[in-house]
């Protein structure tokens, strides 16, 4: 059952993923140069919208991108105890990374 | 023992490198955002980004990301049951999608805007 809804939550995380990227590629490069000025970032920093927006795609992102790493690493490390390890590791590193996102966020 | 390279392999290994420069690179993006908190060093930081080597391994970046996505769309295709005869025209069509990404990509990165 977890593995079902771990692979249920990389399709989810990855669709938002895809659409969340192709906001960020249009706001970031086709809105019209200096887009990644400081007033500019910090002016959508502000806006509520472009926050829930980002905090939706930081942790899709980190989830993703970790739950991918331990998929990987599941196929090459056998040992039980070892991969408990690595899925504890990866979790602690992941919260630790979307800490420091949204400290980042909150300029 | 030798690998047999076909479309299923090679994406296979397109899938799992970009997916591991991707993540990895989520530490080297929050690193430069981290910056946001003293505006100068922000600016000279971004100043420092706007050269031709960083806009070309930005395209690299862009190329990781489209065929980290396309592939991985597929992936959930062939998930849910496609059958097996359209595998290799879906590796095709992500192919020639992240292809025009990657050429309308190059226009903005390389050609002025940003």
């Amino acid at each position: 059952m977890k593995q079902i809804i771990e692979w249920f939550f990389q399709r989810i995380t990855g669709a938002v993923l895809l659409f969340g990227l192709i906001l960020h590629f249009y706001t970031m490069h086709y809105s019209g140069a200096d887009q990644i000025s400081y007033e500019m970032v910090s002016a959508r920093l502000s806006n509520p919208y472009w926050i829930i927006f980002n905090i939706i795609f930081l942790v899709s992102v980190i989830y993703h991108g970790f739950n991918g790493l331990l998929g990987i690493m599941l196929e090459y490390v056998h040992s039980h105890r070892i991969q408990k390890i690595c899925e504890g590791t990866l979790i602690l590193v992941g919260i630790f990374l979307t800490g420091v996102g949204i400290y980042i966020l909150t300029v | 023992m030798r690998y047999r390279l076909h479309t299923g392999s090679v994406a296979w290994i397109i899938h799992r490198f970009s997916g591991i420069a991707l993540t990895l690179y989520i530490f080297l993006h929050l690193y430069v955002l981290s910056n946001l908190k003293d505006p100068q060093k922000f600016e000279s930081i971004m100043k420092a980004l706007d050269s031709p080597l960083i806009k070309l391994s930005e395209l690299g970046l862009l190329f990781l990301v489209a065929a980290h996505s396309f592939n991985g769309f597929r992936l959930t295709l062939l998930d849910i049951g496609t059958p097996t005869r359209l595998h290799k025209p879906l590796f095709w069509l992500a192919a020639v999608i992240c292809a025009l990404i990657l050429a309308a990509g190059s226009w903005p990165f390389v050609g002025g805007l940003h």
